[in-house]
């Protein structure tokens, strides 16, 4: 069993406690909270075990949810495995019921979390249920924190997703009744790819996942028609090319029409994942960015790196933020640059371990950005090898996957439908010799 | 539901940060007709009940009634309440054993969890009572939650007796119905099979059958505890693991591909317990691979993973991926000694590997210079054997990642050690026996740009002063190919250094004077000389070096473990002899 749960920010705040033990107090997370800080690269193993006390935690949000078992239970001889997976669907339930999930809201909906880790960690013990599931046995309220307006979002504007692009919208699924009637459509790819010199992938592989998130009482079902069928068979006759080969559906989603149609009956408040596909190999993989770079030397002591970002997502699309990492040469000392195209563009260097920085914000598509970067001391003949390129692009996705038609029955009145698409990038190298 | 004044919601949220709050307004949140209210109040007594004696009086009423609702959520609540009070054991038991025959499938499961908290203040009340008997009852009901919540209930309080007795009965039927358990209950339910072993031959392979189907889950917690039980029971059968193997890969890979960082550091470390999976991972390697966004320690996981599914084909792909991250630097290290693992899998990965290293030895960074320097150690001492086994390879120098250097001396020492022990043995045969040392081959080929960039990382101060130990055993080690290795000793010999250093510093001496006998001779006289004035362990080295030297010098090589080149090797035996004559 579970001795005690906390929810930790990164500061080392503890947020929200609950000790099931008797005889512990919150000082049972000081050696965790210890471990985190003195940590020198970056956060440790997901289970530890420090001070006599055993810890297994995810990091979810920002926020650190951290168990502390009892040894020698049979939740102990389990493994670690159930429960990080336990911390993970709380996390997933907490975040669904609770709208965002801050510093801000978690304090403030602390009777919230309470009854939700009641239901599912009984005295310690892991009990998780589905979310839908667990909603019925929840009486409290959720109480929106009031937050800056920079993090409430339109969602019209991209890029505010934060770490977890995959969550539809950030209402609350308790204010189902009371709240707007909105539908929410995403279709999210993310891209792992390394890319060559001249421009050729040399592996890609491109995951995407349609999710629908739907605030309506009752349980309308919800249709959806795509531009291309979700399957993994060659498609005959003209077609958007888009070539999958892994296709799984969620559960409870019918597929009709060889995998155009697609309805599921909808469940207020939950996130649901239509389908989740991975493309074929042999996809014309059409990367939303073409990064080219060479090097020339300037002068005896001094090389200069050219880079040359195209965004390959037509107009009308944006990326926030764009940002290439690279590694200098070891003898480089500091470095000048001047960038042209968007207006908002920095290059920075790191000296302690060589990184030059390319940020980009505020990316329209269908341009081109460049960057001269002057190496000072790093030798005439120095080579910049390859570099990490990161990005959130909106309103485009590598697929070519297009939602045509979104449709409830019975019909709603006053529905407010999102269709958000969008692409990010989880590693992507780009070689430049 | 009613909504809640602002006072007891303020109450409510004190009560939830764990505060004490004074014992009427507990009463009076507790007779409020809010679920909410009630819910929350009777978790607040069931955790402040013992340091707050009064508490257990003035609610034991109300809960009884509260017992007995309409309602099974408040009947549920004020039963974990109830469990948990001190002083009314007798009223918890009634209560108890009618809440295990509840209607409701709420109330059961919270019955069976009461069971717990009566038993942690009171054991001998349910033991008395057979509550045992109805919990163990309570394994055949219909819902799956209950079964689970009576199986943690039962191992919690049979502890002292070894946890829950799992028949042949039990057995069967929980593998019977595991299927309808969600996720986290069939882990339960698989962990206490772990307690069964079958009897015979035909009841193993029903069970085995049962298991079929979960070895497909997508649910990794699943996936690990139904592999742990399948090798358990199959731990007469090695054929099955393979079969086994090859039926979870897809789920595996599935799961790693979803790139939850904690579960994908679990699961790796798992799979490295699972003994040799190269041949039924290693196509599938593109799951594997590091990216840049993981976590340092998913990072780690996973480059101490990569060997283990390295095949011939799939080996240079793997060190192009692994290349980046050996400058990267939070797992630099991860990544050389990876690099180091997977050079012996193929020539061409061999020689791939050395390329590599040159460009690392001339890193700015000293650390990686060192990194680079304990993995060619590692790549040149054992080169690649032709059917790859990681686990069958000759035990080289085991690099941790936290400290190599304590393991570079003491595998020194006891090389040198074991050579001379066998000296003081063997004193009457000229000829003793070749052990079985860790001996470099003779024909090592070292290409010239690596042997300069060994130089140059061994010349620079910096990596001397971090790593003496390390640096001194290179030299040793690589004497002949070294041509400066004489004047990067001297410079050595003249910075400070403690007691064990200096003992390498003799060895590594003695060791290069082996193969350059005419640059090391005086060098190696002073150093002896200094040797013998210090008190400890660098006058012993230096005594048996010398002793060695002088009573037999064509075994001098072998003894002390020295490289030398095939082609100089009788040259060399002459120029000592002569040598020695000379510096008597």
């Amino acid at each position: 069993m579970l001795k005690a749960f906390c929810i930790a920010s990164k500061r080392g705040e503890i947020l929200f406690s609950t000790i099931f033990a008797p005889t512990l107090t919150k000082a049972v997370f000081h050696p965790f909270l210890s471990e985190l800080s003195s940590s020198p690269h970056g956060d440790p193993p997901p289970a530890f075990t420090k001070e006599g006390q055993d810890y297994v935690y995810v990091f979810r949000d920002d926020l650190y949810w951290v168990g502390v078992v009892s040894s020698g239970s049979l939740t102990h001889q389990c493994g670690q495995l159930l429960i990080t997976e336990s911390l993970g669907q709380l996390h997933r339930v907490c975040s669904g019921l609770c709208g965002i999930l801050t510093q801000h809201s978690i304090t403030a909906n602390a009777t919230l979390i309470g009854e939700i880790v009641q239901e599912s960690m009984n005295g310690g013990f892991l009990q998780l249920q589905t979310p839908d599931k667990l909603q019925s046995h929840i009486y409290s309220r959720v109480v929106a924190a009031k937050e800056s307006s920079a993090v409430i979002s339109t969602p019209g504007l991209f890029g505010l997703e934060k770490s977890a692009p995959g969550t539809a919208a950030q209402q609350s699924s308790l204010i189902v009744d009371t709240g707007k009637r909105e539908l929410y459509v995403d279709v999210v790819e993310k891209v792992w790819a390394s890319v060559s010199a001249e421009g050729t992938v040399i592996r890609a592989e491109v995951t995407g996942s349609i999710q629908v998130r739907c605030f309506l009482p009752g349980n309308p079902t919800l249709a959806l028609s795509l531009n291309t069928s979700l399957s993994t068979l060659p498609q005959e006759g003209f077609s958007t090319g888009t070539r999958m080969s892994e296709v799984e559906f969620g559960s409870g989603i019918n597929v009709g029409d060889g995998g155009r149609k697609v309805s599921v009956m909808t469940v207020p408040g939950q996130e649901m994942t239509i389908a989740r596909y991975t493309l074929a190999p042999d996809h014309p993989h059409l990367l939303p960015f073409t990064l080219t770079g060479s090097t020339a030397a300037l002068t005896p002591s001094d090389a200069e790196l050219k880079l040359k970002l195209v965004s390959n997502t037509g107009m009308g699309t944006v990326s926030p933020h764009v940002t290439f990492h690279v590694s200098a040469p070891p003898t480089t000392a500091a470095i000048m640059s001047r960038t042209s195209g968007p207006r908002d563009q920095t290059v920075t260097f790191s000296p302690d371990n060589k990184t030059i920085t390319w940020t980009i914000s505020q990316f329209p598509g269908g341009s081109y950005a460049q960057a001269y970067i002057r190496l000072v001391d790093s030798g005439g003949n120095a080579s910049v090898e390859s570099g990490e390129l990161d990005f959130e692009v909106s309103r485009w996705v590598c697929s070519g996957v297009r939602v045509e038609n979104v449709k409830l029955s019975p019909h709603t009145e006053g529905l407010n439908k999102w269709v958000r698409y969008l692409t990010t990038s989880d590693s992507v190298s780009v070689r430049l010799t | 539901m009613v909504p809640t004044s602002p006072e007891k919601k303020q109450l409510l949220s004190r009560m939830i940060s764990g505060a004490d709050l004074p014992t009427s307004d507990v009463v009076e949140l507790l007779a409020s007709h809010d679920t909410l209210c009630k819910k929350l109040t009777c978790c607040h007594i069931a955790d402040k009940c013992h340091s707050n004696n009064d508490l257990a009086l003035l609610t034991a009423n109300l809960l009884l009634r509260d017992a007995s609702d309409a309602n099974p959520t408040i009947r549920s609540a004020s039963i974990s309440a109830l469990a948990a009070l001190p002083g009314i054991e007798e009223s918890a038991v009634r209560v108890l054993t009618s809440a295990l025959s509840d209607q409701a499938a709420m109330v059961r499961r919270c019955g069976a969890l009461g069971c717990v908290k009566l038993f942690d203040h009171a054991p001998e009340a349910i033991l008395e009572c057979g509550l045992t008997d109805a919990l163990y009852d309570g394994l055949r009901d219909s819902d799956p939650i209950v079964i689970t919540n009576c199986i943690l209930a039962l191992d919690h309080i049979l502890q002292a007796e070894g946890g829950i007795v799992v028949n042949k009965n039990i057995a069967h039927y929980l593998l019977s119905r595991i299927m309808q358990f969600s996720e986290c209950n069939a882990v339960y339910v698989l962990t206490i099979l772990l307690r069964y072993s079958p009897k015979s031959e035909e009841e193993l392979i029903l069970l085995l059958n049962a298991l079929d189907e979960l070895l497909l889950s997508r649910a990794p917690a699943v996936l690990v505890a139904v592999v742990k039980l399948f090798l358990h029971w199959t731990q007469d059968h090695p054929h099955l693991k393979k079969d086994m193997l090859e039926m979870i890969q897809p789920s595996v890979c599935k799961i790693l591909s979803r790139n939850v960082s904690e579960t994908s550091c679990l699961l790796l470390d798992f799979l490295s317990t699972l003994g040799d999976i190269c041949k039924v991972f290693g196509p599938h390697y593109k799951y594997f691979l590091v990216r840049a966004k993981d976590p340092g320690y998913l990072k780690t996981q996973k480059l101490k993973v990569l060997p283990l599914i390295s095949t011939e084909d799939n080996v240079c792909c793997l060190m192009e991926e692994v290349k980046p991250f050996c400058s990267d630097y939070q797992s630099f290290r991860g990544a050389v000694s990876c690099m180091g693992l997977l050079a012996k899998v193929s020539h061409a990965a061999h020689n791939m590997c050395l390329s590599m290293l040159v460009t690392l030895l001339d890193a700015p960074a000293e650390r990686v210079v060192i990194a680079a320097l304990e993995c060619l150690m590692n790549v040149v001492l054992s080169p690649p054997s032709v059917e790859k086994n990681i686990s069958e390879s000759p035990p080289d120098p085991v690099l941790s990642q936290s400290s190599s250097l304590g393991n570079v001396e003491v595998q020194n020492q006891t090389t040198l050690e074991e050579s001379l022990s066998q000296l003081s043995l063997h004193t009457e045969e000229p000829k003793p026996e070749l052990k079985a040392l860790p001996m470099p081959q003779n024909e090592l080929e070292l290409p010239q740009n690596l042997t300069d960039a060994i130089i140059r990382a061994l010349s620079h101060e910096h990596v001397q002063e971090a790593a003496p130990s390390l640096v001194l055993y290179v030299l040793g080690t690589l004497a002949p190919y070294l041509d400066s290795a004489p004047d990067i000793l001297q410079h050595i010999s003249s910075l400070a250094f403690s007691p064990s250093v200096h003992a390498d510093l003799v060895t590594a001496a003695a060791q290069i004077f082996i193969s350059r006998p005419a640059q090391t001779q005086l060098l190696l006289a002073a150093i002896l000389a200094r040797a013998f004035k210090c008190v400890g362990e660098p006058a012993s080295r230096a005594a048996l070096i010398y002793a060695t030297l002088q009573e037999h010098p064509s075994d001098a090589a072998f003894l002390l473990g020295a490289t030398v080149k095939q082609s100089l090797r009788s040259n060399n035996e002459e120029c000592q002899e002569q040598q020695l004559g000379g510096s008597d």
